[in-house]
């Protein structure tokens, strides 16, 4: 009797104890916390600096991806975590910031940002055996390193968008403004291929990133009138304030961005009203489909994310889904983004790696509402 | 080339190089201070404005009237705190001026830390305009221009017809003399760059609202003004300031419109020429 007692209270006891230990501890299932010593992702990004302000606006929505794929079980149990360093938007600053978080804090993949910072950061990619990804939009630049990946979407893809609704629009004299920075050489190939190829005169001016006043280069565009303005940049408030003072010297010609960049808000801001009636071509961005991502950055910022925080969201998943599959470590990371295929975009579209490790990411063209909501309609080229 | 438009733009630069030049002409041909620090002075009237509107939402009128004080006082705070210390502990102008110096990249690096060097645009609505055939105009341009007139002529009024003004122009033609007979320097100096600061902070106000502010605006409106300053001379301070501004919009317009990446070096080398051809001046 004694026995049988014993043995029913240590059978209802180890019951207990299954039970317990099921409810604590690491866990594989979805939704589940997330335990154990996290995968680090390296962050290099500008958080001073004159471009500062992009790290303060795309490192908010990394963070809540990172907490949307620990929320949803952690990557095979164990959760995510980003490792944070200052570039200043440097190379000589981008290359430190590397070194720190690859030889010091260990981190198996890279977000990074900027095309001179990427360059710098390629060979010591290659060196260190480290993935990087960034939103950088040089056609080719990362064909140059098996380690570099680029998630953006190109000129190359865009710009047939825009030159569609040129031919549409009977667009016969097309005036374009780069920024004095590297991109300006492969943005005016690109656009006055384009230009070429549907027939148009064309003139172009750079401009230089910082200044206030571009009223002596719009004055330019004024004397060439044109049926068109196309602006391309780093979607600097620059492009704003340039947008704003060609409607203030009296031009009421259309306006075109060759990438999203009207939807980063400090863009906005400078431009205005000026920026309503703007057609873009850029990263496929459904709010509906966003709505998790952008919930969340009103949430944390009081404003929605712009494109290349829809893009840095997908890149935190990209990684995580390589981590899954091929584990963590470097070459894992690597053969895992290698290899991605209908990747969907938290933007609505889905995204592949080309042979280059470029993604070729769905696009669309926009139109601008209300630059104030904001409020951005898709249209047809 | 559209040559109205372009001096169209130029007069409306002129505007601003004006009311920052003469304050900065103000301050050195009576105590003979490079305040390098003016450049501050104009952007934080312009940083104050675009907090006060912009950010939080205060009336235009009383955001403006708020940040030109804001700058009238720290011009003042600038030298009772830095230069007059520097001065009594037996510093020479060379001192002061590399204090003034200081002063300007402290609180420009401050600015850039705040705003990250994003441009600050105190508006979102557009300006008005006129059109005048194949020439817009700002209406904004011409109330900087009226505004520019109106001060010009009070500061005429205050310099000639008040006894403070007299004491200024009497420090402005011997110092040491001024104060013998009787000038209160410490009170004329106060006067002096609440005056001048106040100006500068007017046109950083403006530009603020005009094209927005940067941290290096400073700097770059003063580098201009003081060229303006050196064309205009000393003797005739408001006409000198006046017309070096005008010739010094026109100039950075022509080059904004022909070589932007150009316009500092061209007004470097106008700057140069001036003092090799004539150093004292138009008006000497």
């Amino acid at each position: 009797m004694r026995s049988n007692r014993t043995r029913h209270l240590f059978v209802a006891l180890a019951s207990v104890a299954v039970l317990f230990a099921a409810s604590v501890g690491p866990r594989d299932a979805a939704g589940q916390t997330p335990a154990g010593e996290p995968y680090k992702i390296g962050v290099t990004y500008p958080l001073s600096g004159p471009q500062g302000a992009w790290g303060q606006l795309l490192v908010p929505a990394m963070e809540i991806a990172v907490q949307h794929v620990n929320q949803a079980g952690g990557v095979s149990g164990r959760p995510l975590s980003l490792v944070i360093e200052d570039t200043k938007g440097n190379p000589e600053g981008a290359v430190s910031a590397m070194r720190k978080v690859v030889q010091v804090d260990r981190v198996a993949a890279i977000l990074t940002i900027f095309t001179n910072v990427v360059s710098a950061q390629m060979p010591l990619a290659d060196q260190l055996k480290v993935p990087l990804i960034s939103p950088v939009e040089a056609p080719g630049l990362v064909a140059k390193s098996e380690w570099a990946f680029a998630h953006s979407p190109l000129l190359t893809r865009t710009l047939p968008l825009v030159s569609a609704r040129w031919q549409r629009d009977k667009v016969k004299r097309l005036f374009a403004f780069f920024p004095n920075t590297p991109i300006a050489k492969f943005g005016s190939a690109i656009v006055k291929a384009e230009a070429d190829k549907l027939g148009l005169q064309y003139e172009e001016t750079l401009f230089k990133l910082g200044d206030t006043d571009f009223r002596g280069l719009i004055t330019r565009a004024k004397n060439f009138n044109p049926d068109a303005i196309f602006i391309f940049g780093h979607g600097t408030p620059d492009e704003g304030v340039i947008m704003k003072q060609t409607r203030e010297l009296g031009m009421n010609t259309q306006m075109y961005n060759g990438c999203a960049c009207v939807t980063v808000k400090s863009y906005r801001e400078a431009a205005g009203k000026a920026a309503e009636g703007v057609i873009y071509a850029g990263f496929k961005y459904d709010v509906g489909a966003a709505r998790k991502l952008i919930d969340a950055y009103r949430g944390k910022l009081g404003f929605d994310p712009d494109y290349a925080g829809l893009e840095v969201y997908d890149m935190v998943f990209m990684i995580a889904e390589a981590i899954r599959k091929y584990g963590y470590g470097g070459d894992g990371i690597r053969r895992g983004l290698t290899e991605i295929k209908d990747f969907k975009s938290i933007g609505g579209g889905l995204v592949s790696m080309d042979k280059d490790r470029q993604s070729v990411v769905a696009v669309g063209l926009y139109q601008v509402k209300d630059v104030v909501k904001p409020e951005f309609v898709e249209i047809s080229p | 080339m559209n040559t109205l438009q372009v001096l169209a733009i130029g007069l409306g630069l002129a505007g601003y190089y004006a009311l920052v030049a003469v304050g900065f002409a103000l301050i050195f041909a009576t105590l003979r201070i490079f305040h390098i620090a003016h450049g501050t002075v104009f952007i934080t009237g312009g940083y104050a404005f675009f907090l006060l509107h912009r950010v939080q939402g205060f009336g235009l009128i009383l955001s403006g009237l708020l940040a030109i004080a804001a700058a009238a006082l720290l011009g003042l705070a600038i030298d009772k705190a830095v230069y007059l210390p520097v001065l009594r502990r037996g510093g020479g102008l060379f001192s002061v001026f590399i204090a003034s110096l200081g002063v300007s990249l402290i609180v420009e690096a401050g600015f850039l830390a705040y705003t990250k060097g994003v441009v600050s645009v105190a508006r979102t609505d557009m300006l008005d305009i006129l059109n005048a055939g194949p020439v817009a105009v700002r209406t904004l341009d011409l109330a900087v221009l009226a505004i520019v007139a109106v001060l010009y002529g009070l500061l005429y009024l205050w310099l000639h017809r008040t006894k403070v003004g007299l004491e200024v122009r009497g420090l402005t033609d011997n110092g040491s003399l001024a104060a013998v007979v009787g000038v209160n320097v410490d009170r004329t100096r106060t006067h002096i760059f609440l005056l001048a600061s106040a100006l500068a902070g007017i046109a950083g106000v403006l530009t603020a609202y005009d094209m927005g502010i940067n941290p290096d605006s400073g700097s770059r409106t003063l580098f201009v003004a003081v060229v303006a300053v050196i064309l205009g001379g000393l003797r005739n301070l408001l006409l000198g300031t006046l017309i070096g501004s005008v010739a010094l919009g026109i100039l950075t317009a022509y080059a904004g419109f022909f070589f932007p990446e150009w316009v500092t070096f061209g007004v470097f080398v106008t700057m140069i020429l001036l003092i090799l051809v004539r150093p004292q001046g138009l008006f000497g």
